[in-house]
């Protein structure tokens, strides 16, 4: 009899314990919880360039409330950010031991990818970093990237992971056609008509409708055609919409001994706004081509010579 | 103000050059008596105006001014020889600017607001070259606005304003040059549309190698760009895209004659690039290179190479050249190079006929996005020039091109030019003149498809065809040409009528009158011009030049060509009866040392 209630006392007291703990552990576990919550908002097609995150503050908004009081005081806490690709597969994480410790005063913050995505502090795996190491871009397709804050020390998971999926499309810009680099037309055809063809803009952009503008600079007596392209007035700047061909009609005197020789030209892709079609790099213009002017006679001469 | 004093300065300069002429005339004509050559000046110098103008009648915005108002550019390129040391000047500049793919202090055409450049700015415009390079024997120093081709791979493209050398003492070549090749301008969001600015950026160069001619070169090149944070104040900011960049690329060159008529050319160049610098030291991303480059997060590292071999000989050519570019390569010396490609040419060249007949053919193809950070495509281009000289009178000249383009994916795209153009020529004569009758038709197809969406399918023809006749008068000291065109273009539209078919019909004629003794001639040059669009009018355009070659002396020689373009739109046209008329006034003096 004593045996038993031993034992009724025993097994009591043990579950008082248990139920202590348990019950200490899930008020722990919910001040945590309660302590941060965060929100994410990610652009569906930020650029492929990660390093141009930092300079758009409209691709990645991360909403963190800390919600300790005067008591608690400030939270030193750390943001993992890890890259999946569509499949959900980890293709690189932040070191813990680079990621710096964030400290959270009371209240709600809108962080930005400058605050979030700090690329010093991300290690991708084998080919993917090789890759970003030679190109600053990751290669084109569906990604995943999740967010989750945990304590600086502990590594206490402080919020649930967020997860939002992006993909990620590189452009190519349009490489000139014709008239071909360094190629010489007769003035007697090209006086009349100067036909200009491009490639277009690939791949396709399926949500952002893009122009041409194809720009033509004149190369002036004493300069080179780089040196005209940077410095000169474009004798023709026209915007071309939905085709990569254009049909110049010069209205120049082409029979002039110094004027009207040389010509350097240029494609610049522009987006919806109007702004150049910079992918990531420089200003959409693509590498340009120059021509000659030279009458029907001089090329018959160089041809005889 | 400051561009003013500069302007006094150089004006002087410019007399002082006139007087230095006059001794350099004394000079010779002692080195004749005393067979002593200690002083000699070659090159030129002059001064040339553009002013345009343009009506518009009604007013309205239908068509846009093409030339600046008025420019006025100088040239001063004499060069100063002392027996075996040379002063070659290379100075060309202008006040106004009209900077457009880079930034102006003004702003863009059409700016409000902006500021006038100042000594600086003006100095290191890429519109301007300021340029001295003494030379002595092997050495020449290289002082202010140069234009430097080390090689195809690292710095060749751009002009800089700086300081530097080039020696090359036997088979040694060394050659440095530390210079501005961007102006500093700053952010100025008064101006409207807000100026955005550029930072300055300071590039060095180098190269050493050695150099056997007609043997082989070998040499290393290594071009470094910088740009300064502070030089401007404020920065562009950030979201424009104009972010502080540094830049250092390496290659290593090798062009070597392998056995008699037989070449082989390499370049294998590797560039460390930051496309910001104000971001954060790297650890885990492309590593350091120093003392050159310090990794930020924004460094890529990627490598290039181009090689070519073959055989060149005065009959026959057959030559095979490729070209890789890493996605990531970026060199400061060629800013607008495109990379991401691999090329490869096959070319040759053959006479044949005791070179009566001279064909020259390339195939290739270029392949973009090797990285795979994007949707590969391909390209392929072909071409073959054919001439025939049949007879001292007759001659044709065939050439067929062919362009393709298409890329992978689920909105993939193919475009495809084929273009074909004959153009014989026949001459004849008599006792009076000689008659040259060329002709030219070409037949051009472009097609462009999409694969996905609409599907379309759009194909573009265009015909030309050209006649030119010149007579030439053995007795009679004038020449004359007359040249008639026809141009048409139909492209497929979407809707009703389904087609637009536009058609040029131009009519020209030049005549050169020279007078006793060849000091003046007379030009002028009449043009018509008829456009059509599917058989109805749309507009009338004369083109009428007349002009003067009037060698004043025989060292000065002064032109002017008086242009005036006039362009009526057909009664459809909105607003009715529009028409424009551009005038051009082109005029330069030019004096000639030597």
């Amino acid at each position: 009899m004593k045996s038993e209630n031993r034992n009724h006392i025993f097994f009591n007291t043990w579950i008082k314990k248990l139920s202590v703990t348990f019950f200490v552990m899930i008020f722990l576990f919910q001040v945590n919880a309660q302590t941060f919550t965060a929100q994410m908002v990610l652009a569906a097609r930020p650029t492929s360039l990660l390093s141009d995150w930092a300079n758009h503050p409209e691709i990645l908004n991360y909403i963190v409330t800390y919600y300790g009081g005067p008591i608690a005081g400030n939270y030193s806490a750390k943001i993992i950010v890890t890259f999946k690709d569509g499949a959900g597969n980890i293709i690189g994480t932040s070191d813990l031991n680079l990621l710096p410790a964030r400290i959270f005063a009371s209240g709600t913050i809108i962080l930005q990818s400058k605050d979030v995505v700090l690329l010093q502090t991300i290690r991708f795996s084998g080919n993917v970093q090789r890759t970003i190491n030679a190109t600053g871009r990751l290669p084109e397709g569906n990604y995943q990237l999740s967010l989750q804050i945990v304590d600086a020390k502990s590594l206490q998971k402080l919020t649930a992971e967020i997860i939002r999926p992006f993909y990620v499309v590189s452009f190519q810009l349009p490489i000139l056609m014709q008239p071909q680099n360094q190629m010489v037309l007769m003035a007697e055809q090209a006086r009349s008509a100067i036909t200009f063809r491009w490639t277009p803009l690939a791949p396709a952009p399926s949500t952002d409708r893009i122009s041409y503008l194809l720009q033509i600079f004149e190369v002036m007596e004493g300069q080179n055609p780089m040196q005209a392209f940077r410095s000169n007035q474009p004798i023709l700047n026209q915007q071309v919409i939905g085709v990569t061909q254009f049909v110049w009609q010069p209205q120049l005197y082409f029979a002039d001994s110094s004027g009207n020789r040389k010509f350097i030209w240029t494609i610049q892709t522009l987006d919806s706004k109007g702004f150049g079609f910079n992918n990531g790099v420089g200003d959409g213009r693509s590498e340009p081509f120059w021509f000659e002017i030279k009458s029907a006679k001089e090329i018959l001469k160089n041809r005889n010579e | 103000m400051n561009v003013k004093i500069i302007f006094l300065i150089l004006i002087v300069h410019f007399c002082s050059l006139t007087n230095a002429q006059i001794i350099s005339a004394d000079s010779l004509k002692n080195k004749a008596k005393n067979y002593f050559t200690p002083f000699s000046v070659t090159g030129n110098m002059g001064m040339s105006y553009d002013g345009y103008g343009l009506n518009l009648n009604p007013d309205g915005i239908y068509y846009t001014a093409r030339r600046p108002w008025n420019l006025l550019r100088f040239t001063l390129a004499p060069t100063f020889n002392f027996g075996k040391l040379s002063l070659p000047f290379n100075f060309s500049f202008t006040p106004t600017q009209t900077n457009f793919v880079t930034p102006s202090t003004l702003g863009g055409f059409g700016s409000i607001g902006g500021s006038s450049q100042n000594v600086w700015q003006f100095l290191t415009n890429p519109l301007n070259n300021f340029g001295v390079s003494p030379t002595y024997k092997w050495a020449q120093l290289q002082l202010g606005t140069q234009y430097l081709h080390y090689s195809d791979l690292s710095t060749g493209d751009i002009g800089l304003f700086g300081y530097g050398f080039a020696l090359s003492p036997g088979k040694f070549r060394i050659k440095f040059f530390n210079g501005v090749s961007q102006r500093p301008i700053s952010y100025d969001a008064s101006a409207t549309p807000p100026i955005i600015g550029a930072y300055q950026r300071n590039n060095w160069m180098a190269q050493f190698g050695m150099e056997e001619e007609g043997k082989y070169t070998m040499n290393l090149n290594f071009a470094k760009g910088k740009d300064l944070i502070n030089s401007v104040n404020p920065a562009p900011p950030a979201i424009s895209g104009v972010l502080p960049q540094e830049g250092f690329t390496a290659s290593f060159v090798l062009k070597t004659i392998i056995a008699k008529d037989y070449y082989f050319n390499t370049e294998l160049a590797q560039s460390i690039y930051t496309s910001d610098e104000t971001q954060a030291q790297s650890v885990v991303g492309a590593k350091d290179f120093q003392p050159f480059i310090t990794s930020l997060t924004s460094t890529k590292a990627d490598k290039a190479m181009q090689v070519s071999f073959g055989r060149k000989s005065k009959s026959f050519d057959l030559g095979f050249t490729t070209k890789y570019l890493g996605a990531g390569f970026q060199t400061v010396g060629y800013p607008f190079l495109q990379t991401d490609r691999f090329d490869y040419t096959l070319n040759t060249r053959f006479n044949a006929w005791k070179n009566k007949m001279n064909v020259t053919a390339s195939v290739g193809q270029r392949i973009n996005n090797l990285s795979n950070t994007t949707l590969q495509s391909t390209q392929f281009i072909g071409n073959i020039n054919w001439f025939i000289q049949f007879s001292d009178h007759f001659n044709i000249n065939t050439n067929f091109n062919n362009f393709g383009f298409q890329t992978s994916g689920t909105s993939s795209l193919k475009n495809v030019a084929n273009d074909i153009s004959i153009n014989p020529s026949y001459n004849w004569s008599n006792a009076n003149m000689m008659n040259l009758i060329t002709a030219t038709y070409t037949f051009s197809q472009y097609t462009e498809q999409l694969n996905y969406g609409s599907f379309a399918i759009t194909q573009n023809n265009t015909h030309t065809a050209l006649v030119t006749y010149v007579p030439t008068f053995f007795k009679k000291k004038f020449t004359t040409d007359f040249t008639l065109m026809y141009f048409t273009n139909k492209i497929p539209l979407t809707l009703a009528p389904f087609s637009m078919t536009t058609s040029l019909y131009s009519l020209t004629t030049n005549l050169s009158v020279p007078t006793e003794k060849n000091k003046l001639t007379v030009k002028g040059q009449l043009m018509f011009t008829h456009n059509q669009t599917d058989g109805t009018n749309a507009g009338n355009n004369v083109l009428a030049t007349a002009g003067a070659d009037w060698n004043l002396t025989k060292k000065l020689k002064w032109n002017l060509s008086l242009t005036g373009n006039l362009f009526k739109y057909s009664n459809t046209f909105i607003p009715p009866n529009a028409q424009y008329l551009e005038s051009t006034l082109r005029t330069s003096l030019m004096y000639k040392f030597k």
